[in-house]
């Protein structure tokens, strides 16, 4: 274990005036030239198609012009923003430099910064409002779905409800976990100073921001019929709120590709002296298997929705069986980056998990390698499974076995993180705090979605099961059981340390137990809805089923009643009760919670020397040496 | 050690960089193996990028779905291809020669490098032209879909890459007249424009690769 000799740093922010800070590249600047790109884009799109495609003349609807409004819209946004700057000066010749807009004061966290700490809480708000959004979105579906028949929003908002919750879901919370923990904790837990890329870092941010207001905005321009996996052809035949969806897709798929990228070269580049692969945390190890996934499922995203995109607009047809396309292409593409997907918001989950379980059994992690060549076996076969998203789409009946053992065989590793939970969970006398019990959560969540996963599998059982209410229980168990139950361990764990502010621990265990039950009383009887003969995406049903679907609306209702109880505990601590944190509350022995906080400036004074792994519960702590900072990261 | 509610103001999680405050530099080797890593992950994305389209392209024609795959007057111009894709080769092989002169100390790097990005721009130029000249457009079947989107987003690649290659000739060319302070945020920040350059290099060596599998699939094959 390590310690340092990093000293608080007196913060002196600038003391410019309101007006000064006002002018210049900032989230007002981004917000005006958003606006005018928007509105650039729309006017150069309704010029381009009136001129050159006649058959959207007489069309009000104008899908190139609505393409290159979000396009323009956006590269004004981050013009505003200040990253085009750095770009042109590199261009002129200027030599490279690191930082960008440290010094200011609350201003940082409305603009481009350079501060990977900033940034992760940019994340961890940013994220947390769109999370927001896409929860009153399932609101709504719970509450027409109290009913058999259509009454409350008509089948044509239903869907759109649908579309909006999953794709943000799906979307935002890719980076759920590595946008605020991994940006903020990362460079800390390895040693280093910062992020590789500290501009790319920003970035990523303000791209899933964009991203998310996008998606928002299709609610003006008739929503989008496909739920959040965009199939074709339905996707070419829909109304414009089909691009926000594309343009939504393709700016997160970028974020996500250039995270994974910055967050890949930070580990391998920048890790501080002693500190070996087989030293480096297990939530880091996690990072790296998903930043694999991110680097290379992303751009197929990406190149899928440019041919979505293409289609829709100039008339290609790489998925339009009347002109030589096939709608299989785009589900086969798409897949191919979808099921990685699943993993991408799964495994950092599993990190989380791993390294908190040690922290709060005061044992060391049980199977350290066998975790890591889990996560890396479910990293690398995630890439050869995506067919079993359509085996009752039409496939060749030939490739079903294929990937019906690939699906199964994805079980081992997954199955190697389990056993090292239960491993390390084995004759441990645990402390429940309430990171802990989200952790235990996700033990018994994930059982269950690891169990049903098996049934949707297998390629006879999902015959029956595929695109009803059972397949959707089941990605809810792994998603919203695996990723958002660590998600809120993550933050009940780290938020002390990111703000120097306790959570009320009563409302916080309030808001797990009402999270846990509710959750469970809604997902549970998902199962039983699909196998009963409820599709998905449908809001009528059979009148059997009413009584059940009741029950599950209001355990719905329930569990964002737990999330309101979050929202109130976060702003009660941190505004106005504002204890303070203890400088170490879980006695953990990583790195992290042996600095400081507020975390300093440079996060080291001195670049920390490693000479052991982070989980030698049970062995005193020894301090580790340091050299000189110049020394490097 | 328990910290008191009134030093951490909301604004203040993290502290701000203390105005005047010295920040020790970074070595300007951190930057370089980042860099380094960087292209070469940024290569692996790239080809899963253009993977899209290579499986677009097989998967399409072995569908040929209404035998719309390519009609018979669809072809590429095979002269303004292959004097695309000669572009883009002989400008990687001359940026490779500037890397490896970069490396022998030489000063003349500069000369094959913009050469280089020269020839890439033509490159660019000569797929626009194509695009004038060819007699079909994106809507004429799969192939054309394929054809216009694949080489269109290959031309965005490359135009990305020869920014990057004039980045690094244009700071070697200032950092002669005007080296970039020792102690700035980066110490001796100038130090970077070699691994910049390597990083540049692999990378448009990469792409070119791809480029030459472009001209193969979709011109002779």
């Amino acid at each position: 274990m390590t310690t340092t000799t990093a000293a608080v740093s007196t913060p002196q922010p600038a003391g410019r005036p309101l007006w000064r800070r006002l002018i210049g590249f900032n989230l007002l600047a981004a917000v005006i030239l958003g606006v005018g790109g928007y509105y650039l884009g729309w006017f150069i799109g309704h010029q381009i198609s009136g001129k050159s495609f006649a058959y959207q003349e007489n069309s009000s609807e104008n899908d190139v012009a609505l393409l290159l409004a979000y396009v323009f819209g956006v590269v004004g946004f981050l013009i505003g923003l200040g990253f085009a700057n750095y770009p042109v000066s590199r261009m002129l010749g200027r030599p490279a430099s690191l930082r960008e807009k440290e010094e200011e004061g609350v201003g940082r966290y409305f603009g481009l910064c350079t501060d990977h700490k900033v940034v992760g809480i940019q994340y961890l708000l940013g994220i947390g409002l769109f999370f927001f959004i896409g929860g009153v979105n399932a609101m709504l579906i719970r509450t027409e779905l109290l009913h058999q028949t259509p009454q409350f929003v008509g089948p044509g908002q239903y869907i759109s409800l649908v579309g909006m919750h999953g794709t943000m879901m799906m979307g935002m919370m890719t980076s759920g976990i590595l946008g605020p923990f991994a940006n903020y904790f990362v460079p800390i837990l390895i040693g280093a100073r910062r992020m590789a890329f500290p501009r790319i870092e920003a970035l990523t941010f303000w791209l899933l921001m964009a991203a998310g207001f996008i998606l928002t905005s299709t609610i003006f321009f008739g929503g989008f019929p496909t739920g959040w996996t965009g199939y074709e052809p339905l996707n070419d035949q829909a109304v414009m709120g089909m691009d926000s969806y594309i343009i939504f897709f393709a700016l997160v798929g970028l974020s996500m590709c250039l995270l994974g990228l910055n967050m890949l070269a930070t580990i391998i580049t920048m890790r501080a002296p002693g500190l070996t692969w087989s030293r480096l945390p297990i939530f880091v190890w996690s990072v790296l298997a998903t930043a694999v996934l991110m680097v290379l499922a992303a751009p197929m995203l990406v190149a899928t929705l440019i041919m979505a995109a293409l289609d829709r607009t100039i008339d290609t047809s790489f998925f339009i069986p009347g002109g030589g396309g096939s709608s299989y292409l785009f589900e086969n593409l798409f897949w191919f980056f979808g099921h990685p997907e699943v993993y991408i918001l799964a495994l950092p989950g599993f990190g989380i998990v791993l390294e908190l379980l040690p922290v709060f059994t005061r044992k060391p992690l049980w199977g350290y390698r066998l975790a890591i060549s889990g996560m890396l076996g479910v990293s690398l076969l995630s890439f050869f499974v995506w067919q079993h998203h359509l085996f009752v789409s039409g496939i060749n009946a030939d490739l079903r076995p294929f990937y019906m053992l690939s699906t199964e065989i994805i079980s081992i590793p997954t199955g190697f993180i389990f056993l090292c939970a239960m491993g390390t969970l084995w004759k441990a006398r645990s402390t429940l705090s309430v990171p802990m019990l989200f952790c235990l959560a996700w033990v018994f969540n994930f059982l269950i979605g690891g169990l049903s996963g098996v049934f949707v599998s297998d390629a006879p059982s999902d015959t029956g099961t595929h695109g009803s209410f059972f397949t959707m229980a089941h990605f809810h168990y792994t998603i919203m059981g695996g990723l958002i139950f660590t998600f809120f361990a993550a933050i009940y764990y780290w938020v002390p340390k990111m703000t120097g502010l306790r959570f009320n621990e009563r409302l916080a265990k309030l808001h797990f137990w009402l999270m846990f039950i509710a959750f469970n009383a809604t997902f549970m009887p998902l199962f039983a809805l699909g196998l009963k003969g409820q599709p998905r995406r449908v809001s009528e049903y059979a009148s059997n089923l009413h009584a059940l679907n009741v029950w599950v609306s209001i355990s719905a209702f329930v569990l964002g009643i737990s999330m309101l109880i979050f929202i109130v505990n976060t702003v009660y601590s941190m505004i106005f009760a504002r204890v303070a944190a203890e400088q170490n509350p879980w006695r953990s022995k990583s790195i992290e919670w042996q600095i400081p906080h507020p975390v300093p400036v440079n996060n080291f004074e001195q670049i920390p020397v490693f000479d052991s792994d982070p989980y030698d519960y049970g062995v005193p702590l020894t301090v580790a040496g340091t050299q000189p900072a110049s020394a490097g990261t | 050690m328990a910290s008191s509610s009134e030093e951490l103001p909301l604004g203040r999680m993290v502290p701000p960089v203390p105005a005047g405050a010295k920040i020790p530099p970074e070595p300007p080797d951190v930057g370089a193996r980042a860099l380094s890593v960087a292209s070469r992950l940024l290569a692996g994305a790239t080809t899963f990028f253009f993977l899209g389209y290579i499986f677009a392209y097989f998967y399409l024609r072995s569908l040929n779905v209404e035998h719309l795959w390519r009609h018979g007057h669809i072809n590429p111009n095979q002269a303004l291809g292959a004097a695309m894709i000669a572009c883009v080769v002989l400008s990687a092989a001359l940026s490779v020669l500037g890397g490896r002169l970069m490396k022998s100390g030489s000063r003349s790097w500069t000369v094959p490098a913009l050469g280089g990005v020269a020839l890439g721009l033509v490159a660019v130029a000569l797929q626009c032209l194509e695009y004038t000249r060819q007699h079909f457009g994106p809507t004429d079947g799969a192939y054309a879909s394929v054809f216009c989107a694949w080489t269109a987003l290959y031309l965005i690649a490359v135009l990305f890459t020869m920014y990057w290659l004039e980045t690094q000739v244009a700071s070697e060319l200032r950092a002669r007249r005007n080296p970039a302070p020792v102690e700035g945020d980066i110490r001796q920040a100038d130090r970077l424009i070699a691994p910049g350059l390597d990083a540049a290099v692999f990378y448009w060596a990469f792409l070119a690769a791809i480029g030459v599998v472009t001209y193969v699939v979709l011109y002779l094959v």
